[in-house]
């Protein structure tokens, strides 16, 4: 979508997970091996990773104005108009930015995460295997579970009353996916997963305003995912303990260890 | 009551037709449309559910 030469793609990996990932000694990759695990480290890695990223747009952003593409993302990011004004380099960067980072972090964590809760329930897995057709309500479910963003946070606008709670304006509010998708009052038998459970009013694309600009594409690249997946290794499962990424932002899985009989 | 889609708002989710496909149907320009004048009472559960689920909050009964 953003046209991006497919030799880049492990930079932006890389650099994705030095911003998102900061705080994981395993991405501090330019801190020295003593000095990582600290709040320093995560900080000048995120840095690092910030700086790096918005440079290396910076220069996709030169090429695209000398020579304009068609339907290329940052090229109509660069023709597009907000009341007769362009967006500025800050913004484009920042778009840039957001796109490759909020775009491929929560997806690839659902699909991670989405394989480890399906392989640590086999009969659920087993009644996926069997019927396809519940692959969409799957999703939602994997989404429910994983909630691969674990928090977004506000500032509070006005004063008001929550449920006997008063909150300030200027306060400032986080809100917790995984607990808000776990309430009991909202979901029957929170605690358990089940890929046909209905209704499954989930918030892990947030609400409101910044309701995420990608979901729909979320979920047909997580579809797409599974039924190639299942499709070709139905015999998939886990090999070994998952490594988890160390971060209060992002419900992460660095590293799945998974068996299966190779096509033929 | 009246119920409302605020059209700049909409961004196509579908949630609404989801909750209640009685009152509100997504076309094919990716936008939400009220299908009926007045929302029988019997209804007005689904389109509070739609109300609550709207992913832009782009709906509300008019006053």
């Amino acid at each position: 979508m953003m046209g991006l030469e497919q030799k880049d793609w492990p930079l932006m990996f890389e650099l994705t997970n030095k911003v998102l990932g900061s705080g994981d000694p395993e991405y501090q990759t330019d801190i020295p091996e003593a000095e990582r695990g600290t709040g320093a480290a995560a900080r000048l890695t995120a840095m690092t990773g910030f700086a790096t990223m918005f440079a290396y747009f910076r220069e996709r952003l030169e090429e695209r104005r000398a020579n304009p593409r068609e339907n290329d993302l940052i090229t109509l990011l660069l023709e597009s108009e907000i009341d007769g004004e362009k967006l500025s380099e800050g913004d484009l960067l920042a778009f840039c930015f957001l796109l490759i980072v909020a775009g491929n972090e929560t997806t690839r964590n659902a699909i991670s995460g989405g394989l480890q809760v399906l392989c640590e329930h086999p009969e659920e897995k087993a009644k996926l295997l069997k019927d396809m057709s519940l692959l969409d309500s799957a999703i939602e479910e994997i989404l429910r579970w994983v909630s691969p963003v674990h928090h977004m946070a506000r500032t509070v606008t006005a004063d008001v009353e929550i449920r006997g709670k008063t909150l300030k304006a200027g306060d400032r509010l986080i809100m917790w996916y995984p607990s808000v998708n776990r309430d009991e009052e909202m979901f029957v038998d929170p605690y358990r997963f089940d890929i046909t459970r209905t209704p499954n009013d989930h918030l892990a694309f947030g609400i409101g305003e910044h309701f995420c600009l990608g979901s729909g594409f979320a979920k047909k690249e997580l579809k797409v995912m599974f039924q190639e997946l299942f499709r070709r290794f139905p015999d998939i499962d886990l090999a070994g303990p998952p490594e988890r990424l160390r971060s209060n932002f992002i419900n992460g899985v660095k590293h799945l260890p998974v068996k299966f009989t190779p096509e033929r | 009551m009246k119920v409302k889609v605020n059209t700049d708002m909409c961004e196509g989710h579908a949630k609404c037709q989801g909750a209640a496909p009685e009152v509100f149907r997504v076309g094919d320009d990716d936008v939400s449309v009220v299908l009926v004048e007045e929302v029988s009472k019997d209804l007005e559960e689904k389109v509070n559910r739609a109300i609550r689920l709207c992913p832009r909050q782009a709906i509300a009964w008019v006053k």
